[in-house]
């Protein structure tokens, strides 16, 4: 406790003399925007001349600069656009926009960055890792279908359980340790058809910021990682589409202004079509097959003056599946309403509020005879986040946030000769609310700093039964032992965790830098999936009186060179993360409509350590990068595996991905990427006996992962076709070809054991192949 | 509970072969291996009825995975099962041997399996004792097995398709096993292992109910081989205790765990258990007693 104390002393300490100094200032704010679109460009820079120094704009592409008054050269600078430079005299606080042109001739480059070029070495913040969507759009994608998460899971320390697995792992952590955030809302499963596509648009999506390390104080409630996902604003100088029709998916997105410079909006929409052209095709009884998925994004943004703005996000994406009497359907909704408030040159204020929900239903039969089952996680959360620019040197971050969840674990019925029965599950409530402060400080011009602090606090609500369970053999399903009722909004359970942040940078020259970083994050939602893959039926948990807060410490190291000029970037980082109250299962776990779920749980420690290793070309016509991960995620639990040191399900030893992609000429540009990495773990039997004539597995030893799938690896290739360059082109369009799985691998996705189909009394061991052969594909892109 | 996967994977299927076609396949193939060999342990196979005739039980050991040649029979053990009115059944071991132990009983005892009787079986054998015990449940009569002629539909060959109609015990908890059966030959599906619960899936829910659908019929046919002309379809009832009901799913989920929603391959519980708790000796498989009724029916009668 004293160390949190002196941590917030120190915060405090540096914030009010700094008030005292800032008479004989003036600070310069604003807007640094896109001169084409009007869109709001995010870290773009501000260097001034003079001092050396400068700062990059917000997520709202808002920047303040506190400096003693003067005469100063600005320059304004964002890759991919012309510089702008600016004189100024500072008598007085100044606030100005600025619109950087494009310039035409690197458009025409392939862009993989949209920062500063060395902000990788200057920036405090490591383990980061941004895209700007124009990168993700040169990676080869299946079906010729950009995709968001599965060009995340080509970075380093980031990797998949398996090709068609749903959601991605960071540094060890489970695919519910992710906060994916689409415009601030928590989006919980982010993928359409299992895991082969993502459910986000990449035509709204301005660009993608994954989070490893070092996470900065605002953002919690997950331990692994934050996938910062900022859509689009929509042009504010004209009216505009763009879209595509690919094999899987046709898109349509449109954009403009409302009011000139005042108000614009963004709308985007997919849908899969392979039902509307398989339906001719298919028998009489299988004419009622529904299989499609769709997404829609919206946003529309409206400035009401130079201190205020305002922005509503939207997104509404479902799957569907059926045959006649059968439907499964799952999807996400979320909604985000946010204001930017400038209360002074200094302060900047973004209010959001939230509402996210996943849904999920299933049902077969009907009325008769037959089956059905909703389940869905709602959040209502208000967030209110304060920037204070104090000064060139320190930059004061502070905020609250509180989150309501609503959780509806089951609701089910089945009917039976015509007799109804209700088996549904009592809801679940629970609230969680954090106050963050942090500050960025540069101490000369070597060293800064990001410090802050996070303090979380959870209830556990009514109404509902808390229930207590008894203390058994680990590994041995708990009983109850007694209930209590509780009322509602009654507190069952409270948790409260103080969550430290620090991140330091040491530039030990122009153009290298070493950097460190902690975190500790605590997270209360558990997503329950004892599958090799998650499904879209897992259910969403809160913690109770007896599941305890997941914790994580992350401790990393890491050395960042850059070299000519900052067209290759590399960076080698090592990082060590210690899990608590990580959730298994007991062996052949019921977790479906089970009222006492908690018995089937159990609760261990995990470790993950490794090395990533990166190196990216960000300009020229061959751009890429090669990023290598070595790594091992461990847990150990009591009742599993002997209660000794276990892999994950999703440790890789080995993880390398290669993006490469060639701008040959002005029409046409080739990629291609790699991958490859150690095969997961499985659990292997290691005798068989008979009994009632079947041929049962027997793993005597007890040991849980105990073998390796074969090794992953793949290469994608695809070619793209831009058009001839023509003056006032009004309508662009392209045709990119690709081939997935370019060399035909069947890559194992799992490998299961079972008796011979047709010599029952033949064990064999199968390989599952999600993707077992090349998939070619093509699709035309358009822009006007 | 497993009907959502088994759902699962049907859409898993559909949209491998419909949605994406010819462009992804995903495919299944046999892979070699190399295993471990790890303890060889005692194997009991013994699911026992109140059904009149000789009881049997076989006992194995247990082999390496792969290994589809030999076997392993546990001979010279010693068996007995006791109930719990102290009344003692000594198991012989079998004229053909191979780890067979019979029980047969005289004309004037033939009531082994009463409702509500627990019986106690014993196994000595290389020195080890091990028990296990198991309760005899009530089961409610199997009203009747009917057999209908239907087209080929989505999934479904054309042929005889059963059901039978049978209602779960009321106002209490029920566990069975249903065990169908063509012209004698058990239908050992290992996607098809039929076990319920107060004749539906789940613990919590039915009760007093005509067993549900997916029960009375799906998990008793074939679809890619439906009941022909003239086959002889006979069902059986078993009525269980909760830990055979959960010995068997887990059977059933281990035997047929795969695809993208597979859970880790876990070990199927036992309740054979060392006599001496000290021993790390441990033995693998079932034993169980049950009370069964049962209905037939002629395909196209």
């Amino acid at each position: 406790m004293i160390r949190y104390i002196l941590i917030l002393g120190l915060i405090l300490g540096l914030f009010f003399p700094s008030i005292a100094l800032s008479q004989e200032k003036s600070t310069i704010s604003g807007y640094i925007k896109d001169g084409e679109t009007g869109e709001e460009l995010i870290g773009a820079t501000v260097f001034v001349k003079e001092l050396g120094t400068g700062t990059v704009t917000n997520v709202y592409g808002f920047f303040s600069l506190t400096l003693p008054n003067g005469s100063y050269n600005l320059k304004f600078s964002y890759v991919g656009f012309q510089d702008v430079e600016k004189q100024i005299d500072l008598t007085e606080n100044t606030k100005f926009d600025i619109e950087l042109p494009t310039n035409s001739k690197v458009l025409e480059e392939v862009v993989i960055t949209g920062e500063q070029a060395d902000a990788n070495v200057k920036n405090v913040e490591m383990s980061v890792n941004k895209m700007e969507i124009s990168t993700i759009k040169k990676i080869p994608a299946l079906m010729g279908e950009v995709d968001v998460i599965r060009s995340v899971q080509l970075l380093p320390g980031v990797s998949t359980v398996g090709e068609g697995a749903s959601g991605f792992n960071v540094r060890g952590g489970g695919v519910d340790q992710n906060l994916i955030l689409l415009d601030e809302a928590p989006v919980y499963n982010s993928s359409h058809l299992f895991g082969f596509f993502s459910v986000f648009n990449p035509d709204a999506v301005k660009n993608v910021k994954l989070i490893k390390g070092g996470i900065p104080a605002q953002y919690g409630g997950r331990l692994s990682s934050i996938l910062d996902v900022r859509m689009k604003e929509g042009n504010q100088k004209k009216f505009a589409g763009s879209g595509g029709l690919g094999l899987i998916f046709s898109r349509l997105t449109l954009e403009g202004p409302i009011k000139k410079d005042k108000a614009s909006f963004v709308i985007a929409g997919r849908r899969s079509y392979a039902d509307v052209l398989a339906r001719p095709f298919l028998n009489d009884d299988l004419s009622d097959s529904k299989f499609f998925f769709y997404d829609l994004t919206a946003k529309v943004n409206y400035k009401l003056n130079d201190k205020n703005r305002f922005f509503l996000s939207g997104y509404l994406g479902k799957d569907v599946f059926g045959t006649g009497d059968f439907q499964f359907d799952w999807g996400n909704q979320t909604a985000s309403a946010r204001w930017n408030h400038i209360f002074n040159d200094k302060v900047f204020m973004n209010m959001t509020a939230i509402y996210s929900k996943y849904d999920y239903e299933f049902g077969v039969g009907d009325n008769q005879d037959g089956f059905n089952w909703q389940s869905n996680v709602i959040n209502y959360s208000l967030k209110p986040e304060f920037t204070y620019y104090i000064n060139p040197k320190n930059t004061l971050t502070f905020g609250a946030q509180t989150i309501l969840f609503d959780f509806k674990p089951g609701n089910a019925s089945f009917n039976s000769g015509g007799d109804a029965n209700d088996i549904s599950l009592e809801d679940q409530k629970a609230a969680e609310s954090a106050i963050f402060v942090a500050n960025e400080q540069k101490i000369g011009p070597r060293i800064a700093l990001q410090y802050g602090l996070r303090y979380s606090i959870y209830q556990y609500l009514g109404e509902g039964n808390a229930y207590t369970l008894n203390d058994t053999t680990p590994g041995v399903e708990r009983t109850v032992v007694s209930s209590q009722r509780y009322d509602q909004w009654e507190t069952v359970e409270q948790y409260a965790n103080f969550e430290p942040r620090l991140a330091i940078k040491y530039e030990l020259t122009e153009t290298s830098s070493i950097k460190a970083s902690y975190n500790r994050m605590a997270q209360y939602l558990h997503l329950l999936s004892n599958t090799a893959a998650s499904t879209p039926i897992d259910v969403w948990s809160p913690s109770t009186n007896n599941v305890k807060p997941q914790i994580a410490d992350q401790y990393a190291l890491g050395y960042f060179r850059n070299f000519k000029e900052s067209t290759f970037e590399t960076s080698v980082e090592v990082y060590y993360k210690d899990f608590q109250n990580q959730v298994e299962y007991i062996n052949n776990a019921d977790l479906i409509l089970n009222e006492f779920y908690e018995t089937q749980l159990l609760f261990g420690d995990g470790r993950a350590y490794g090395a990533e290793f990166y190196i990216k070309k960000a300009k020229g016509d061959f751009t890429g990068w090669i990023s290598y991960t070595l790594a091992r995620t461990e847990r150990q639990v009591d009742g599993i595996n002997r209660s000794e040191w276990f892999p994950t399900r999703f440790d890789r030893t080995h993880n390398l991905s290669v993006v490469a992609s060639y701008q040959v000429n002005p029409r046409w540009s080739f990629s291609a990427n790699f991958v490859y990495s150690t095969g997961t773990p499985g659990t292997f039997p290691t005798n068989r006996f008979n009994i009632q004539g079947w041929v049962a597995p027997h793993n005597s030893e007890e040991r849980r992962n105990n073998y390796r799938i074969p090794d992953f690896h793949r290469l994608d290739v695809s070619a793209t076709l831009s058009p001839k360059e023509k003056e006032n082109r009004k309508w662009f369009g392209e045709w990119v070809f690709s081939v997935y799985n370019a060399y035909n691998r069947r890559n194992a996705f799992s490998v299961y054991f079972q008796e011979n189909p047709d010599i029952p009394q033949n064990t064999e061991a199968i390989r599952l192949a999600i993707v077992g052969n090349f998939v070619p594909s093509v699709a035309y892109n358009f822009k006007f | 509970m497993k009907m959502p996967f088994q759902n699962l994977r049907t859409i898993w299927v559909m949209v491998g072969c419909v949605l994406l076609g010819p462009a992804i396949t995903s495919c299944e193939d046999p892979i070699d291996v190399d295993l471990d060999e790890g303890t060889v342990q005692l194997a009991v196979d013994a699911f026992l009825t109140d059904e009149s005739g000789e009881k049997r039980i076989v006992l194995t050991e247990t082999t390496p995975y792969f290994d589809n040649t030999t076997q392993r029979f546990a001979d010279g053990a010693t068996v007995r099962i006791t109930d719990d009115l102290g009344k003692v059944y000594d198991f012989q071991a079998a004229p053909e041997g191979q780890g067979n132990y019979i029980w047969e009983p005289d004309t004037a005892d033939t009531n082994f399996g009463e409702v509500g009787r627990t019986y106690t079986l014993s196994v000595t054998h290389n020195g080890n004792t091990f028990e296990a015990s198991s309760t005899v449940n009530p089961v409610p009569t199997l009203d009747s097995v009917t057999v209908e002629f239907r087209e080929e539909e989505f999934g479904e060959e054309e042929g005889y398709y059963a059901t039978f109609f049978a209602f779960d015990l009321p106002n209490r908890e029920d566990y069975y096993w249903i065990r169908t059966y063509r012209n004698g030959v058990f239908f050992d599906d290992p996607t098809a292992i039929n076990v319920s619960v107060d004749g539906a899936f789940g613990s919590n829910g039915a009760d007093g109910f005509l067993f549900i659908i997916p029960i009375r019929e799906f998990l008793i046919n074939d679809d890619s081989d439906p009941y022909k002309l003239g086959d002889e379809v006979r069902v059986e009832l078993w009525a269980i205790t909760e830990p055979t009901w959960s010995f068997l799913g887990e059977l059933a989920s281990q035997l047929t765990n795969n695809g993208l929603f597979a859970t880790p391959a876990a070990n199927i519980r036992t309740n054979i258990v060392n006599a001496d708790p000290n021993s790390d000796v441990k033995a693998v498989g079932w034993f169980s007693v049950s009370a069964v009724s049962s209905g037939t029916a002629i395909a196209g009668q």
